[in-house]
């Protein structure tokens, strides 16, 4: 079971119809409807953070990334800061879960906020909203010879919140998976910027990949996601030691036990249901 | 938050996240001791208490008594189960009939050996035998002969053996003290021959020689004493000898029958004899002889002045001569007396001398002969102590070859018989369990405190401050879907089903066996009628 996980994968069978079509460029000022089926929450496209549908410790969590969200909201209002960066030291600590947790959160207050999945590796954004093989980030910050090159981005049914996948990976060549081009997520950035208020990059974990930090060189600000009770401190303390720790903005310890959560007694109290009691 | 508090809290939130690793081995090592404890059959058991000897004058002394008492307790452990003494009691009881008939007195041997323990109490220095046996397989009566009968054979058997030590024990001491005796003798005759060979010259005569020294010392001393009386004597004599001569020619020459010129120089004698009892007394005090002899002198003088002075009236000159004639004629033959004994003690002070150097002599001698001689002594000391000791032991080993029976010598004694146990024995239970319960906790707070200290992830946000000062901390709580959250209930729920189940069915089991629940045949009783 992963933490704060969510079921995204039965979405792609709840969308109207297969994510595929390219949206051009000029398009970005169409509404996002007309540009892309919006993703739905029928089947909890959104982790329970977002929906509280998982009882009180949901609203908890829904809190915890509510004040996350917050200070972002402060830092994007006092420093004009924009680009936000969600990594961890290894896989599988709950990057996309907070990513896609704290666009929702930052969208609802009204700004214009597009999540990119950037790694490439694993991509598993994209793969849960099943928009695996459709143009992406890859396509979108692919070289303009002449003509432009149209931003891919997928509405969501959130308002104000749109995705932009990997894109299609072509693995065929002996390198594998190519390294992000820092000019390419340079110019991604910056004319995503151009339509959104607040752009959040799905980064790759610290360690394993070197890509992260070409991403981090381009965000305004870094998340580091730690999962609980399952990174090593060595592991952890390794990864940083390369990072810029100026671009640190917060750390998210993911998946604690509810025992380790500070003044949890009172929380509990405070957001147990009516229904519960 | 206190720190204290904060500390408690702590161990509360890391005793809920391993409780299940607390709980688990709790649980199971309670059953599994409560179980065990349970199938142990009941016993009947009977014990002897042996008393190992009170003294030991010869081998006790040499060593530490706790250490004499292991030594004693290995002996009788080793005596009491060797297949000797367990044949014995095998052949004289019959315990098994069965495993003879079946399997041969070995196995006998072998399932006695099972049956029977030997501890050792230190305190009291007192080694129990206990013989036991399931009390569903023997009578009650059987453990009390196993022991009986078992200690019985082995105090026999160690008597017997003292009695066979003690006769080779005698045999051996008289050939140790004639051996002894000869060397003894031999000593002393060496000591003997020393002294006969050095005749005042052995350390211990050295104070009966420095003793004749002073006594020689003070004797020249008074010689010498004796030797200036005589000179003396001598020299007034003489002088005195001198004044009659005066005295002589004068009345030979003058033919003065008057005394009173004799008077006259009695006068002048008298007033010499003063000056000169003055110059004694710078030397002499007032006691000593010659101050004496002079004031006799002086008196014997004044007495003849007074009578001179008498006769100067009425005697006669021829008389006077004649009596200074004889007088000096006296004091002739005392001064040729005196001058020979001054002579004489000469010749005593030399030889006393003489004594002395010989006595000194004897003394040097004396203190290079010091070593040899105590060697010769110590060594006749030595075999004499020797002697001595092998003389009492001898005698101590006719004694216990005599009365050894009943003497409090005797290696082992039965302090205690075994008695018919009135019910079986059977361990306690409840402290068992209790012991079991204690054990399993520990085993899994021991095991939550390794899983804790071997946890080097994060676990709060605390532990990540350290690492990222500054930074923004949140604490997102583990969210599982209903699905998830379902089956974990279910399963904590069934785990602690399981383990209350395992608790209950354990204090049950436990609580029949101590009677919680009524008395046991009753409950078999309820069972059999249902």
């Amino acid at each position: 079971m992963q933490p704060l996980d969510f079921n995204i994968r039965p979405l792609a069978k709840a969308l109207d119809m297969p994510p595929t079509r390219e949206t051009p460029h000029e398009n970005a000022l169409a509404t996002e409807t007309e540009r892309k089926p919006a993703l739905r929450d029928k089947q909890g496209i959104f982790p329970a953070h977002i929906t509280r549908k998982g009882g009180w410790l949901s609203s908890l969590a829904h809190e915890q990334v509510h004040a996350l969200a917050t200070h972002v909201l402060a830092q994007h209002t006092e420093q004009a800061i924009r680009t936000l960066a969600v990594t961890s030291a290894l896989a599988g600590e709950g990057k996309t879960t907070v990513t896609l947790a704290l666009a929702e959160k930052l969208a609802r207050s009204g700004r214009q906020v597009l999540v990119i999945d950037l790694d490439t590796h694993r991509a598993t954004l994209s793969s849960e909203a099943a928009l695996e093989g459709v143009e992406g980030a890859i396509e979108s910050s692919a070289p303009q010879n002449g003509s432009p090159v149209p931003l891919h981005v997928y509405p969501t049914d959130r308002p104000h919140l749109s995705i932009m996948p990997v894109g299609k990976l072509d693995l065929s060549h002996a390198g594998g998976v190519p390294l992000l081009d820092p000019t390419r997520v340079q110019t991604l950035v910056e004319r995503s910027l151009a339509e959104y208020d607040i752009v959040v990059l799905d980064c790759p974990p610290l360690l394993p990949v070197a890509d992260t930090h070409v991403i981090a060189e381009v965000a305004d600000r870094t998340l580091l996601v730690v999962r609980a009770n399952s990174t090593p401190r060595q592991v952890l303390e390794q990864a940083l030691q390369e990072f810029d720790r100026q671009k640190l903005f917060a750390a998210i310890l993911n998946r604690a036990q509810p025992q380790f959560i500070p003044y949890f007694r009172e929380v509990y109290g405070y957001y147990r249901r009516p229904s519960d009691r | 938050m206190s720190g204290f508090g904060v500390i408690i809290g702590n161990y509360v939130r890391r005793a809920l996240t391993y409780r299940w690793l607390v709980l688990v081995p709790t649980v199971f090592v309670f059953a599994l001791v409560t179980l065990n404890v349970t199938i142990q059959p009941d016993v009947y058991e009977s014990y002897a208490v042996l008393m190992p000897p009170i003294s030991q004058p010869t081998a006790g002394a040499m060593q530490d008594s706790g250490e004499v008492a292991k030594n004693m307790f290995r002996s009788a452990t080793e005596r009491l189960l060797s297949t000797k003494t367990l044949t014995q009691v095998a052949e004289k009881l019959d315990p098994y009939p069965e495993v003879r008939e079946t399997r041969g007195m070995t196995a006998v041997v072998d399932r006695l050996r099972e049956s029977i323990r030997v501890e050792l109490n230190s305190h009291a220095g007192t080694i129990t035998v206990v013989a036991g046996h399931s009390a569903g397989e023997r009578p009650a009566e059987m453990a009390a002969d196993l022991v009986n009968t078992l200690t019985g054979i082995f105090v026999k058997s160690q008597r017997e053996a003292l009695d066979d030590d003690a006769a080779k024990a005698e045999q051996f001491l008289l050939q140790e003290k004639a051996r002894h005796r000869r060397e003894l003798d031999r000593a002393r005759n060496a000591v003997e021959e020393f002294r006969t060979r050095h005749p005042g010259e052995l350390p211990e005569d050295v104070d009966t020689n420095k003793a004749q020294i002073d006594r020689l010392s003070q004797k020249i001393v008074d010689s010498r004493q004796n030797q200036r009386t005589f000179q003396y004597e001598v020299g007034r004599l003489q002088r005195e000898l001198a004044r009659q001569e005066v005295e002589l020619s004068y009345l030979k020459e003058t033919g003065d029958t008057a005394d009173a010129a004799a008077a006259r120089a009695s006068e002048q004698l008298l007033a010499s004899l003063q000056a000169e009892l003055e110059q004694l007394l710078v030397t002499y005090s007032e006691e000593h002889d010659t101050v004496t002899k002079h004031r006799v002198y002086m008196a014997a003088v004044e007495r003849q002045t007074e009578d001179l002075r008498q006769r100067a009236k009425t005697g006669s000159a021829l008389d006077r001569v004649a009596f200074i004639q004889y007088t000096m004629d006296e004091h002739r033959k005392q001064i040729k007396r005196y001058e020979e004994e001054a002579a004489q003690i000469d010749a005593i002070i030399d030889a006393l001398e003489a004594q002395i150097r010989a006595a000194e002599q004897r003394v040097l001698v004396a203190s290079k002969l010091e070593v040899q001689y105590l060697s010769l002594k110590r060594d006749v000391g030595d075999l004499e102590d020797r002697y001595e000791d092998v003389e009492k032991r001898l005698s101590e080993a006719q004694y216990r070859r005599k009365y050894g029976e009943y003497d409090s010598t005797t290696p082992i004694l039965v302090e205690q018989s075994g008695f018919v146990p009135a019910r079986p024995a059977r361990p306690d239970r409840l402290v068992t369990s209790l012991i079991g319960l204690l054990v399993g906790m520990g085993i899994g707070v021991g095991l939550a405190v390794t899983r804790w200290k071997l946890n080097v992830t994060y676990q709060q946000a605390e532990d990540l401050r350290a690492l990222m000062p500054g930074a923004v901390l949140v604490t997102i709580p583990e969210v599982r879907t209903s699905g998830v959250r379902i089956g974990r209930a279910i399963a904590g729920v069934l785990g602690g089903l399981v383990l209350a189940g395992i608790f209950a069915a354990t204090v049950a089991i436990l609580g029949v066996q101590l009677g919680w629940w009524g008395e046991p045949e009753m409950i078999r009783t309820l069972i059999n009628l249902r």
